[in-house]
């Protein structure tokens, strides 16, 4: 008979979900575990109450879901009760689902053992930057963002590159596997020096993070890039 | 000084908990209106509802310059306001009620004899058809130095509440009811006297034929319009239905006070500090650069009339006096400001400090407005969620403003006048339930973060705030935090987010969002 793989929760008698527990239980004490019944996985749900200086108290339910390959994964934050409308301009996918950063951006820290509190925390400040978005009339994000869709993977690489426009246009068919340069080719910058001694490990850290997959999903059919310089520096 | 929740919510509650069973029985025989109302006893009262204004004084309290035309200015007022109190109060005259004086607006309310619809609305145009008289042929004459005033007059009929607030020796007489607005209401601020329907078809015979018909297009409602009547008219009148009004007498009385309250012995002053408008009279007067603000809760009138039956009416009173008390505190109490009158189901309050700092100013009495909507939203609609359907409608406007005590001796009206007094009121009057209306000059000087929750409406020439919340404005505040870092605590009383370190505080530069 074939044993079940022990989950995340299951390993070394439990112990990392009894830490996990006392952390939130300490911060974040609206929020308990539960295993969801339809998917086994784990799940952190409950309110986190957000506080204003006057005294108002505001509770946005949550549901935090955690991956089988949590903590090697992160976990995913959902809005519960559906108290804010789907919207990529507040940042907020199909199901509810948080965006909190671009997936290549990502904060999360495996080895950290305060890795949950920071994510919490990131989920805090998100879902105070929804509460302001309301309060000035949902017309600006507060804080920084990237764009919607490919535009946003765009600033990122634009980014990782020092924000060189020229050396974006120049690798952006490298890092999106339409160009193939050789090592010892010329580098596409236009330096003059060997792609290996110029650009070719910022476009393997660029590749790495935004991961082929998504590269391929986002870039598969050809189609018209915005130019560069609609691309707002982040 | 600021809106805090919780101090709202004790306030509120320990208001509702502490306050008595509610009594409304509807007026059946005479009685003072001064002794006998109270929070908690209320009567239904029919009578008339008279305002009248005397629009020139606001314009005069503004632009009149220092020294002693400005003396002059506030001997007028008191003298006026001192002749018209004995012309509606006086058994042997008018034996009306003096509600108060609004500046130098009077309500008056005529309800004897009880329930006798035809000698009340009479009663109210005569007072009318004698103040008009009085102002330009007795009081104008007495000020020659003083430019023409002219009488701006409305009057309505029908039933009203009256109640009165809980403060000791601070006790004023409040009326709720169309009778009581309406009145206001079709005031013109020009030398027009104007009734409504209802109260015209009251009128005998003998009366009504002085009025012509015509439309309000500011209400689209037909109302009447007092024409000119010869003196010897007014005397038939006045005797036709037993008023003995003096015009000598009332001219001496007006030499006499004028004698008494000589213009070396008015004195005013600026205010270094918060005004105790209680300590005020004529010989210490305030003319200061104040912001001026009316918060009036919208719907009541409707709410009030549609209470069916005597439980509906005492939970409407009750949720009056819940949020008429809670205005009142936010102004006091959470910024600082001078409670000057309740008008009914609307508050009226003034800020001065720090002396002569309009920017100051305008930013506290925004805050003020911001705390009242708090006040309604957050904590009346919470404990009383019978009020849901109410609003509240704030007007605010800066300028000078002259603040005293003034009246007769033993029942002297607090006063606030100028014309920005008169242009806050208008904003409000001009407002919906949770909206804030200021003009642009209040606007320019409130922080950027709090300018962009007000919207210019070019119909109106005013910026309006709709629903903000303390709580909004504060989130507003912190729109621009978000690219540096922030600090987050968190623990059993939920998660707070900032731009400054606290004890506990964990920080971090938060993450660009993103939505694929």
């Amino acid at each position: 008979m074939r044993v079940r793989p022990k989950s995340w929760f299951e390993r070394r008698n439990g112990r990392e979900l009894f830490a996990e527990r006392a952390l939130v239980g300490e911060h974040y004490p609206g929020l308990s575990f539960r295993i969801d019944p339809d998917s086994g996985l784990m799940c952190l749900q409950g309110n986190i109450t957000l506080q204003a200086d006057c005294g108002v108290t505001t509770e946005i339910s949550v549901r935090i879901v955690f991956p089988t390959g949590y903590p090697d994964l992160e976990p995913a934050a959902f809005d519960a009760a559906g108290r804010f409308p789907v919207s990529d301009d507040r940042h907020i996918i199909a199901g509810g689902r948080f965006c909190l950063w671009l997936p290549p951006c990502s904060r999360w820290d495996k080895n950290d053992p305060n890795k949950l509190l920071r994510f919490l925390d990131e989920v805090t400040v998100f879902l105070e930057r929804q509460l302001i978005y309301d309060a000035t009339g949902g017309k600006e994000w507060p804080g920084s963002q990237y764009e919607h869709g490919r535009a946003g993977y765009e600033q990122f690489m634009l980014s990782a590159l020092g924000g060189c426009e020229d050396h974006f246009r120049a690798l952006f068919p490298t890092i999106v596997g339409q160009d193939h340069p050789g090592r010892n080719d010329p580098c596409p910058c236009g330096s003059n020096k060997k792609y290996k001694r110029c650009h070719a490990q910022v476009v393997e850290e660029i590749v790495s993070r935004i991961g082929l997959r998504t590269l391929n999903y986002l870039y598969k059919k050809p189609q018209v890039r915005r130019d560069v310089s609609m691309v707002q520096a982040i | 000084m600021s809106w805090n929740y919780n101090t709202s919510l004790s306030r509120v509650q320990a208001h509702l908990d502490s306050m008595g069973e509610i009594e409304v029985e509807k007026l059946v025989r005479d009685a003072d209106l001064q002794s006998l109302l109270s929070e908690t006893c209320c009567r239904e009262i029919f009578g008339a509802h008279v305002y009248v204004d005397v629009p020139n004084f606001s314009d005069l309290a503004t632009m009149t310059a220092e020294g002693e035309e400005y003396r002059r200015v506030i001997q007028a007022l008191h003298l006026y306001e001192r002749e018209v109190a004995r012309i509606v109060e006086d058994e042997s005259i008018f034996a009306g009620v003096r509600i108060h004086f609004q500046g130098a607006k009077l309500h008056a309310l005529f309800f004897r004899p009880i329930d006798d619809a035809t000698a009340i609305a009479a009663r109210a145009v005569l007072l009318q058809m004698v103040l008009r008289h009085f102002v330009r042929h007795i009081f104008n004459s007495e000020f020659p130095k003083l430019p023409n005033l002219t009488l701006s007059g409305g009057a309505d009929l029908g039933s009203a509440i009256g109640t009165k607030n809980g403060h000791r020796g601070d006790r004023e007489l409040l009326f709720l009811g169309s009778p009581a607005n309406y009145a206001a209401k079709i005031l013109t601020g020009t030398d027009v006297i104007r009734v409504t329907k209802v109260l015209y078809e009251a009128l005998p015979d003998s009366l009504q034929s002085y009025f012509t018909e015509t439309t309000d297009d500011r209400y689209n409602a037909t109302v009447y319009e007092l024409g000119a009547i010869p003196i010897e008219d007014v005397d038939a009148l006045l005797e036709e239905h037993g008023i003995e009004w003096d015009r000598a007498a009332s001219q001496q009385r007006l030499k006499d006070d004028k004698a008494t309250y000589p213009l070396n012995q008015i004195e005013y002053s600026d205010a270094e500090v918060l005004i105790d408008i209680d300590s005020l009279g004529i010989t210490n007067n305030k003319r200061v650069l104040a912001a001026s603000a009316f918060g009036d809760v919208s719907g009541f009138t409707a709410y009030i009339e549609k209470a069916e039956d005597q439980d509906s009416l005492k939970t409407a009173l009750r949720v009056l006096h819940a949020i008429r008390k809670e205005m009142a505190s936010v102004v006091k109490h959470d910024f600082d400001g001078v409670r000057v009158q309740f008008q009914g189901d609307r508050v009226q309050g003034v800020f001065h400090l720090p002396k002569r700092d309009d920017k100051e100013i305008a930013k506290k009495a925004i805050d003020c407005a911001i705390g009242l909507e708090s006040s309604m939203e957050l904590v009346i609609k919470k404990l009383l969620p019978e009020a849901a359907d109410l609003g509240m409608a704030v007007g605010i406007s800066v300028g000078e403003t002259l603040v005293s005590k003034l009246g007769p001796h033993g029942h002297r009206d607090r006063i606030c006048i100028g014309d920005s007094v008169e242009e806050a009121a208008r904003h409000q009057e001009g407002s919906n339930g949770g909206e804030i209306a200021i003009p642009a000059d209040v606007h320019a000087h409130l922080d950027e973060e709090l300018q962009k929750l007000l919207v210019w409406n070019s119909e109106r020439g005013l910026y309006i705030g709709t629903n903000i919340t303390q709580e909004k404005a504060e989130r507003a505040r912190k729109a621009g935090m978000f690219k540096q870092s922030v600090f987050v605590t968190s623990g059993a009383a939920g998660a707070y987010v900032s731009s400054q370190a606290s004890a506990g505080s964990r920080s971090f530069v938060p993450s660009s969002s993103y939505a694929g």
